[in-house]
């Protein structure tokens, strides 16, 4: 079981603070929503969790050993990333493009094994995109494509994923249906963390809620303990309406609070 | 059900790029055998291969062996290379403008090769020609995969690929100013415009070995080039360490056509046209098209320089001018077809 955290990590680009002294243990099992208005920083720690940046002070840990001292493809074969916009440079099948979530599985000669077969296959269908397998990447819709990227990610078989966005381009049915796999994956013993906008979503799917601002971290918790109406207030500037759906939570933005009549 | 019916895809998939290859390579060993075959004076296949394999020193065979083959043989060389660069440069780069000539590495190899020849270094000992070329390669794509490597824009690296070529160009040409013998200058002219014409077995071997480490480095790439198309965080997440591929795409480049512009001059566009025209055929996967553009590149060349010798002339049309004159209309196209994408 592989273990992420962050231990006091500050960022700074461009000599600005973009994250400050941030504490976070990911643990096998939980889907971790990081939410908080733009620039808050929630792409960053996603990326200094993926090790695609180097952090000023603290450390990013994977499984105990500092994140920059291990090979890429050892991190590789149990973090995966999912960009925000992630993109298809060239003109390659579907197929093709989930295949490519196997590298780091794969011997360097060696073509596509059996194993590699049933997990792109498996990718496929879960992520509802195996009947265009054959069509290309560049001609897909923004929420076809969307899912396309999911199903790369899913051919990994990840211990640890780390998804930027993945449901803001899809519509409300693959919203949902993503939302679900992702908890799926993170009961089957997976650590997820999923940066999200939608608070509902972030309500009801997410075992625990990591709310930034500017930087920092304002709560942490349990979605209840997270999304109180003062916390929203303060962070968001913004009054919602709560309630429940047979026991399940939802979060509706109403009105900005600097606007209120 | 589903499952087979996927599991054959694949297989076809599999099939179809060998199967390119195998009629690419085919197609590379026909143009080779014609480029034996024809020139001014007419020699048939038998006493072609004959003279390959004897050791006769009768003017048919000295034709065969001094003339033809060190040319057959250059193309070839000289061809792949230009093909595979394109491709790894392109993969590399996420571009399908990028090509050893268009983004200034041959020019800088070919300021490289005529330093040497201008300081007289290429006297001194015959290693100095290709080593010129590679050094000045090598400075030429480090110089454009800092400028235009990380974004991959087409905007950027057609700038980029300006800017290393007018400075490559305009201190070769300050080197032919001061030059203070003029028909050195009206030789190294002529040299850089890029022929076959002329050589011997020993720029062969002279050439070769650089070359061939090159297309290691670069058929080496594969895999790093697949993961690319996701972009260059994604492929970091995906195992691969951007800044050793990066080197490795620097380091093959520069091998391959520093040693290719040292003995052959600038030919351009060869690495433009060839990874365009197979990519469809190999499903647009940049690591199936390395080894297919190689053998397109040969094809090309080899074609290219059997047409120069066909086309009668008083003075024999040099190989780059031709490639040059088909392949910048080409290069037209392609920035007509892409405008969307670019601007």
């Amino acid at each position: 079981m592989t273990v992420l955290s962050a231990q006091n990590v500050s960022v700074q680009l461009q000599n600005k603070n973009i994250l400050n002294n941030i504490d976070l243990l990911i643990e096998p099992g939980e889907l971790i929503g990081l939410i908080g208005p733009n620039g808050a920083g929630k792409s960053t720690l996603l990326r200094s969790l993926a090790g695609l940046i180097s952090v000023n002070s603290g450390e990013v840990l994977l499984d105990n050993r500092p994140i920059q001292n291990i090979d890429r493809r050892e991190i590789a074969k149990v973090v995966s990333y999912l960009p925000q916009s992630g993109q298809s440079h060239w003109s390659i099948t579907v197929k093709t493009f989930v295949s490519l979530g196997r590298l780091p599985h794969r011997g360097p000669w060696s073509g596509l094994s059996i194993t590699d077969e049933n997990s792109i296959n498996r990718a496929m269908e879960t992520m509802d995109v195996a009947q265009f397998s054959n069509r290309r990447t560049t001609e897909l819709s923004g929420g076809e494509f969307s899912r396309v990227m999911l199903a790369r990610v899913w051919a990994g078989e990840p211990q640890v994923l780390l998804a930027d966005e993945p449901v803001s381009d899809l519509d409300p049915y693959h919203m949902l249906e993503v939302m679900e796999h992702l908890k799926r994956l993170a009961t089957q013993g997976a650590a997820v963390v999923v940066v999200l906008h939608d608070l509902t979503l972030a309500a009801r799917f997410c075992s625990h809620l990591v709310l930034l601002s500017e930087g920092f971290v304002v709560k942490k918790g349990t979605p209840s303990e997270v999304l109180t109406t003062d916390h929203l207030a303060d962070v968001y500037n913004i009054n919602v309406i709560s309630g429940d759906q047979v026991g399940l939570p939802y979060i509706i933005p109403w009105e900005r609070l600097d606007q209120r009549v | 059900m589903a499952n087979s019916l996927v599991l054959q895809n694949v297989n076809q998939e599999f099939i179809r790029t060998n199967l390119v290859t195998l009629i690419l390579a085919l197609l590379t060993l026909v143009a080779f055998v014609a480029s034996l075959l024809i020139g001014p004076a007419a020699i048939g296949l038998e006493h072609t291969i004959s003279s390959l394999f004897s050791d006769r020193a009768d003017t048919t065979a000295l034709i065969i062996n001094e003339v033809r083959l060190p040319r057959a043989l250059l193309a070839v060389l000289i061809g792949a290379t230009l093909g595979l660069s394109g491709a790894a440069l392109q993969g590399f780069l996420r571009n399908p403008l990028a090509e050893p000539g268009l983004i200034g590495v041959s020019a800088s190899a070919a300021l490289g090769a005529v330093l040497t020849l201008y300081t007289g270094i290429s006297a001194l000992f015959v290693l100095a020609l290709p080593f010129g070329g590679i050094l000045g390669a090598c400075i030429g794509v480090i110089t454009i995969t800092l400028l235009a490597g990380r974004n991959g824009s087409s905007i950027t690296l057609i700038l980029a690929g300006i800017a290393v070529t007018s400075f490559a160009s305009a201190l070769t040409a300050l080197v032919l100013n001061l030059a203070p013998n003029p028909f050195a200058v009206t030789e190294i002219v002529f040299w850089m415009m890029g022929s076959l014409s002329d050589r011997s077995m020993t720029h062969v071997w002279l050439a070769a070995p650089f070359m061939i480490l090159g297309w290691i480095l670069l058929l080496g790439l594969g895999r790093p080039l697949d993961a690319l198309t996701l972009g260059e965080e994604t492929a970091q997440t995906l195992g691969f360490n951007i800044t050793r591929v990066r080197h490795q795409v620097v380091f093959g480049t520069a091998l391959c056509v520093g040693a290719a512009t040292s003995v052959a001059g600038m030919i351009g566009f060869v690495g433009l046209v060839v990874p365009h025209l197979l990519r469809p055929l190999v499903n647009h996967r940049p690591s199936h098209l390395l080894v297919a553009s190689a053998f397109g590149g040969a094809i090309l060349t080899l074609a290219a320089d059997i047409v120069v010798r066909l086309i009668s002339t008083n003075v024999e049309l040099k190989l780059g001018v031709v490639t040059a004159l088909v392949g910048a209309p080409f290069f037209l196209m392609l920035i007509m077809q892409s405008r969307r994408q670019i601007f």
